[in-house]
């Protein structure tokens, strides 16, 4: 523990002593960081009044903290180094970073926190693992004076040195356990990445879309083949759609763990999970996970974790291949089937349906509603970019069924004539929101101006325990430049260069989110439900998958 | 754990946090080493193995593979071979298996440590007594690949490229591949005219037909296998545009499938007779995509069909609903960069002369130095900046040398003049030697004057005379 205050004494110095090199460059007056101050805000005329002074203190200051630290061992003046000046950079690299790594800080603390606990039936006082905690303290107090001390004069908020030493200390203690280095040296690699592309305002919490997969060698030690394969195609949107990346998600991973073999003197389950988690992590830094995907991972570790110890290899895999194949079965291929027929017993003959992009769920529907004597209409409306609506409208006309296509722009042109609007939902949260494909909500809208019922299909699988009012707290950004590109034609590209244009954003969001009060009825595999009944069915079935965080 | 029991004992006030940290940095240790010990007991299984096919004898360029390997010529100072291996060391490969000309596997495997690389180099002597071809060479070495591997980079000792074997690969993953082949747009070379007599340069280039936006190779013809005329078979269903092109460099490096590796190479195959993998069993495998495949009525252990349904994608491939793809898809990558296949005398002259400016590109990482610290040249010696010099090459007073490439253990004496000339490793000018745009595989003992000449036997030299457009090398014995 001492090892780490010492380590972040020292890394807050390395910060402080760059400082120097580095005011030089901000003093010509940046603003950006001048608002996140707060603290330092009173210090700051000061400075701008009599630089000379403020200098002097801070020399004076530095010396005698200088001083003080030495005391506590740390080893002093440390070389500047000359890498600082895209910190800017730094601060809008740190943003989407904070969650991982209040993650990494969380399970340190845990790691230690058992530490302490062996250490206690060892016999340790209270009083001792006290008067560590305030050395440590102290210690920290100490290294983060140095480093406000400079900071005064750099403009650089202290929260970010601190944050900074911390990070970096405990990326350091992660590595140090020797995992996942091929994972993280990714994750770091489109960090640097995300530095390079500009933010677009609102949404600067967004993760950008990965131009390239995170670099790890041929035959990395810790990616499996498949994983990596899969990655590769999610990135690329060659397997695009949750249920059908949840799909694949869940046949990489058992063809990981066919290939896995427990090495000895190791639990199956812990080895396993930890085996699991960068893998999972390198399918995140492709494309971030979807939240049905998330829910069939949670399912796999739980079932990882629940393997006794004892038994023996050959078994818990048969039992973990036979799970995923079980939870394919019941939760995609039957319950597509029980949701088709639910759905196709709301439809009448002739009725006209609207529905949006490609959606096999409700093709499944509509091949049931033909089976059941009901002559259905259906309207595809597409957006532009992606055209998945073609597959949608190739694959009802091999079912003879009519179809009409066009264009999302132009559904209030058809809202008369449709009697129904039927979509796919990609999840659906606690509170009874929607969250599906962009456009689904200009359809829920339509539908709801028109008075028309809008019918969602969902698998309960994709159900979550998250409450979403909007669509840009938890989103993903598609890539903007196919927006650009998108429709080929004379001016396709004439907006090639927007990253360099000013005040010009480009968005392109992958999902949007329905408010319940917008949903008619929400049609499950295990019953049709009004949006309201959506947290009973979470705490039925998903307690003991959800219930574990 | 021991260490615990015994620290908590000694455990008192004032030491307990400097124990604790101790403590601490044992179990650090101890959990080190638990995990040092799984990642060496078990790894993930590797997914790629990667084969260079080196026994090539250079039919090409007869002239200068007469005393050495192809493999083995020098481009710049290193060998023509360390290019390949270093391409698979930068994607992270850590070995690769080489198939070498029997008798030529020291001299293989040393070109590993003599150059800094790290790969491990497993190499495969084949006997080419018998002029194998190199599907032969890939039968001889069939049993060396992995059973569990999935796909396997075959790549050619000569090929000189700049591209990212991670960029190829992820290429093929994300195409579902099974043959992925490197081409990039055939460039004339930048320096001529090479030195030896004038010939026509080697025309009949390969025949690639590519669909234009996704890649998909669909007929391939090598180059001279077919004349005046070639008749595209209809086997095309897709309305997707093709692109025919002549203008394309198949670059020998191709990521394929083990298991249809396996099946073409296998005795029994249809093309248990082909001697060549680029000529005859690439294009059998691209002819393979369009016969009708009757498809295997297993289990759908990878649920492949149930992703295809639920897919949303617009990207066509094997996972997409309205796709109607066999088991077999052939791709090829198409590289912008530079791309060069050192086969035949021009390419390697013009390689040889560009090395000052790509080495940098072609060797990302492996800092080999323009002028290597070990030469000594004279303080006298004027030696242009775009020149070559290797380690413990010696370049006397009152020399004067412009753009040319001295490999490594060179002697240049006093009065000697060259340019635009590249000289193979050990070899010396005698002083007064004028060698204008030459290649000099062999010493110079006697004063001469060389423009546009191939030289491999020095005994062919006599003093004081002039040789122009000439391959100097040794006479056949029974002339």
């Amino acid at each position: 523990m001492e090892r780490k205050a010492r380590k972040q004494a020292k890394k807050a110095k390395k910060k402080g002593g760059d400082g120097n090199e580095e005011s030089k460059q901000q003093q010509t007056g940046k603003g950006k960081t001048e608002d996140k101050e707060g603290q330092e805000e009173s210090s700051k005329p000061k400075k701008t009044v009599k630089v000379d002074k403020t200098e002097k203190d801070v020399k004076k200051e530095t010396n005698k903290s200088n001083k003080t630290v030495k005391v506590d061992k740390v080893k002093p003046a440390p070389t500047p180094s000359t890498s600082v000046p895209n910190k800017k950079e730094e601060n809008k690299k740190k943003t989407p970073k904070e969650p991982v790594q209040e993650k990494q800080q969380q399970t340190q603390g845990s790691e230690v926190g058992g530490d302490e606990a062996d250490g206690a039936t060892g016999g340790k006082s209270k009083a001792e693992l006290k008067r560590e905690r305030r050395e440590k303290q102290e210690a920290q107090r100490l290294a983060k004076m140095a480093a406000k001390t400079k900071a005064v004069e750099e403009k650089q908020p202290k929260k970010k040195v601190e944050s900074q030493a911390d990070k970096k200390s405990s990326t350091v203690d992660k590595k140090k356990k020797g995992s996942g280095d091929a994972g993280k040296s990714g994750k770091e690699k489109s960090g640097d990445k995300k530095s390079t592309k500009r933010r677009i305002p609102l949404l600067g919490h967004l993760t950008p879309p990965a131009l390239q997969a995170p670099h790890a060698p041929v035959n990395s030690e810790i990616i499996h083949p498949a994983v990596r394969t899969l990655g590769i195609k999610m990135k690329d949107r060659v397997i695009d759609g949750s249920t059908a990346r949840v799909i694949s998600t869940l046949v990489a991973l058992k063809k990981l763990i066919n290939d896995y073999q427990t090495p000895e003197s190791c639990d199956l389950s812990r080895d396993l999970a930890e085996k699991l988690a960068p893998n999972v992590e390198y399918l995140n830094a492709c494309r971030p996970q979807a939240v049905a995907m998330d829910n069939a991972i949670r399912f796999l570790k739980h079932k990882v974790n629940s393997i006794a110890p004892n038994m023996p290899e050959g078994q818990a895999k048969d039992e973990l291949r036979t799970a995923i194949e079980d939870y394919i079965k019941e939760n995609i291929t039957l319950a597509s089937s029980a949701i088709a027929s639910h759905a196709a017993y709301l439809m009448q003959p002739n009725d006209v349906i609207l529905t949006f992009g490609y959606s096999g769920l409700v093709c499944e529907m509509v091949e049931a509603a033909c089976k059941n004597g009901n002559i259905v209409n259906v309207v595809v409306a597409d957006s532009p970019q992606p055209p998945s609506g073609l597959a949608m409208v190739q694959r009802l006309a091999s079912l003879q069924v009519p179809t009409y296509y066009r264009l999302i722009t132009d559904i209030t042109n058809v809202m008369d004539k449709v009697t129904k609007v039927v979509v796919e939902a990609e999840a659906v949260m606690m509170n009874g929101a929607i969250q599906g494909l962009c456009g689904t909500t200009s359809l829920a809208l339509a539908a709801a101006t028109y008075h028309k019922p809008f019918i969602v299909l969902c698998h309960t699988y994709k159900f979550c325990n998250n409450d979403l009012t909007d669509s840009i707290v938890v989103n993903e950004l598609g890539d903007a430049d196919k927006v650009v590109w998108g429709p080929k034609g004379s001016n396709a590209g004439l907006l090639a260069g927007w990253q360099e244009t000013r005040n010009l954003n480009v968005v392109s969001l992958v999902y949007d989110v329905t408010p319940a009060s917008l949903v008619t009825v929400l049609v499950t595999e295990q019953s049709v439900l009004p949006t309201s009944a959506v947290p009973v069915i979470i705490r039925r079935n998903y307690a003991d998958v959800l219930g574990q965080d | 754990m021991p260490a615990q029991s015994s620290l908590s004992e000694e455990c008192g006030g004032e030491n307990a946090a400097l124990l604790l940290l101790k403590f601490l940095k044992i179990r650090q240790e101890h959990k080190m080493c638990n995990c040092y010990i799984a990642s060496v007991e078990i790894k993930m299984r590797p997914e790629v193995q990667a084969v260079v096919l080196a026994a090539g004898p250079g039919m090409r360029m007869t002239a200068l593979t007469a005393t050495s390997p192809k493999c083995l010529l020098p481009l710049a100072t290193l060998p023509m071979l360390a290019f390949p291996l270093h391409l698979l060391q930068q994607a992270g490969l850590e070995e690769a298996t080489v198939v070498v000309a029997a008798g030529e596997e020291v001299r293989v495997s040393k070109v590993v440590e003599q150059c800094g690389l790290t790969i491990n180099v497993d190499s495969a002597p084949v006997n080419t007594s018998t002029d194998p071809g190199t599907a032969d060479s890939l039968r001889h070495i069939l049993h060396k690949i992995k059973r569990n591997v999935d796909d396997v980079v075959i790549v050619s000792s000569d090929l000189v490229t700049d591209v990212k074997l991670q960029d190829v690969l992820d290429f093929h993953r994300a195409h579902g591949s099974t043959l992925t082949a490197l081409t990039a747009p055939l460039t004339p070379p930048q320096h001529q005219p090479a030195p030896g007599p004038k010939t026509k340069p080697f025309t009949s280039s390969d025949v690639m037909v590519t669909e234009s936006e996704s890649g998909r190779l669909v007929l391939v013809v090598a180059g001279g296998d077919y004349d005046h005329t070639l008749t595209l078979p209809s086997v095309r269903s897709s309305k997707a545009p093709l692109l025919v092109s002549t203008s394309l460099l198949d670059a020998h490096l191709y990521i394929v499938k083990r298991s249809i590796l396996e099946q073409c190479l296998a005795k029994e195959s249809a093309c248990q007779d082909m001697g060549s993998f680029k000529a005859e069993i690439l294009p059998y495998i691209v002819s393979r995509q369009f016969q009708p495949q009757n498809k295997e009525a297993g289990p759908d252990e990878d649920f492949e069909s149930l992703v295809s349904q639920y897919n949303t994608s617009v990207v066509m491939s094997r996972h997409h609903t309205s796709a109607s793809f066999s088991s077999i898809t052939c791709y090829a990558y198409k590289h912008q960069g530079l791309c060069v296949r050192v086969n035949t005398i021009p390419t390697y002259w013009d390689i040889n002369r560009r090395m000052y400016s790509l080495i940098d590109k072609v060797l990302p990482g492996l800092s080999e130095p323009r002028r290597h610290p070990s030469a000594q040249i004279h303080e006298k010696a004027q030696v242009s900046e775009d020149s070559v010099v290797g380690a413990g090459t010696l370049v006397s007073e009152k020399t004067n040398i412009t753009s040319c490439v001295l490999a490594s253990h060179c002697r240049v004496d006093p009065m000697a003049r060259l340019s635009n000339s590249v000289l193979a490793h050990h070899t010396a000018i005698t002083s007064g030697c004028v060698v204008e745009n030459s290649l000099v595989r062999a010493s110079l003992n006697h004063k001469c004057v060389l423009k546009n000449c191939i030289v491999t036997d020095s005994s062919r030299i006599q003093e004081g005379k002039t040789y122009m457009n000439e391959i100097l090398e040794a006479t056949p014995e029974f002339v």
